[in-house]
């Protein structure tokens, strides 16, 4: 049976669907990790508790070509459309179950915080998203195609920016080290050749920090209980 | 029922799952505490528990000191995750009531 937030989340990826700009979207955030437990790419994951945030990735702001009014479209399906005074970022909400927020990947020097993309919102625009963004796969949810990073970049991603996430950087850790057990090592391995020197060593430094320990542990529990129990 | 209602529920039974998965780790763990007696210049070590009133006791090896620390400090934070986790539940179950309450 799926739950009223669930419903409300096939609502949005219908308006999407619906409306050709999908595929112009990368679901990130919370929602991303449910997916990877519901649609059997991490089927033994434990994840955290799934937020009202709903973060959707927009790959170019330029798309669709000729521009549609998203907020439009949302209002007319009951969704409540909030325009962040200062910065004009959008968000959709369906009060007490989603509230849907647009992403954007800050490139060069640029240091806008905001962009007005051709969906018709204003995304907020965050570094060293170029991770999630190349590493994607499409996952089938109730019927719709939709796409969300594979999980080694969802996970290389939240390393790099783990240090600047402030008071969610916990939980953040949380999800990263639960995660990390899931992964396939040699494309996580695969992947962080890609990054640049810098990111490499900030992944390089979670993993000092935050991975090895905790393996280091498993392995000294393992090792004691190989000690103990061998002989019973 | 709300979405709120549904999201805390959900939660609940996430965290009843994360329970089940840190008691079965436990099961496979020594239960009790490690004492040490001091006979003349040598010291022995005992694996103790409660049970029914009485205190058993298991001699450790000096060999098998260290990994039964190994094993019994990790005990120890399970059993402590496990608190944390029934405390987490105890919250949801009272903000559940709340919400039912004010309606």
């Amino acid at each position: 049976m799926i739950n009223a937030q669930v419903r409300d989340f096939i609502k949005t990826i219908k308006l999407l669907h619906d409306n050709d700009c999908i595929s112009q979207i990368v679901i990130i955030g919370s929602w991303a990790e449910h997916l990877y437990i519901e649609t059997g790419v991490l089927p033994a994951y434990f994840a955290t508790i799934m937020t009202l945030d709903l973060d959707l990735l927009v790959k170019n702001l330029k798309y669709p070509r000729g521009g549609i009014n998203l907020p439009e479209l949302a209002k007319a399906e009951g969704y409540q459309i909030e325009s962040e005074r200062l910065t004009g970022i959008t968000k959709l909400l369906l009060p007490g179950s989603l509230e849907v927020e647009f992403l954007l990947s800050k490139r060069g020097a640029g240091n806008e915080t905001a962009l007005k993309t051709n969906l018709g919102v204003t995304a907020q625009t965050l570094r060293h998203m170029e991770m999630v963004l190349a590493n994607t796969i499409k996952v089938d949810f109730y019927g719709m195609a939709i796409e969300i990073p594979i999980p080694e970049a969802f996970v290389i991603h939240k390393m790099i920016i783990n240090k600047d996430r402030k008071e969610k950087s916990e939980k953040d850790r949380a999800s990263i080290n639960e995660m990390y057990k899931h992964l396939n090592k040699t494309r996580f391995e695969a992947l962080l050749q890609t990054l640049s020197k810098r990111n490499q060593k900030e992944v390089e430094r979670y993993l000092d920090n935050f991975i090895m320990p905790a393996l280091e542990e498993v392995r000294r529990i393992e090792e004691a209980k190989g000690k103990i129990f061998a002989g019973n | 029922m709300t979405i709120l209602d549904e999201v805390l529920k959900e939660e609940y039974e996430r965290l009843s799952r994360g329970i089940g998965l840190v008691r079965e780790e436990l099961e496979g763990l020594p239960k009790g505490y490690i004492s040490e007696k001091k006979i003349g210049n040598n010291a022995y070590y005992y694996l103790q528990r409660r049970e029914g009133g009485k205190i058993l006791s298991k001699h450790i090896k000096k060999d098998e000191l260290e990994p039964y620390k190994t094993l019994i400090e990790h005990r120890k934070k399970l059993s402590k995750q496990i608190k944390d986790m029934e405390f987490e539940q105890q919250k949801i179950k009272a903000a559940l009531k709340k919400v039912k309450d004010n309606d």
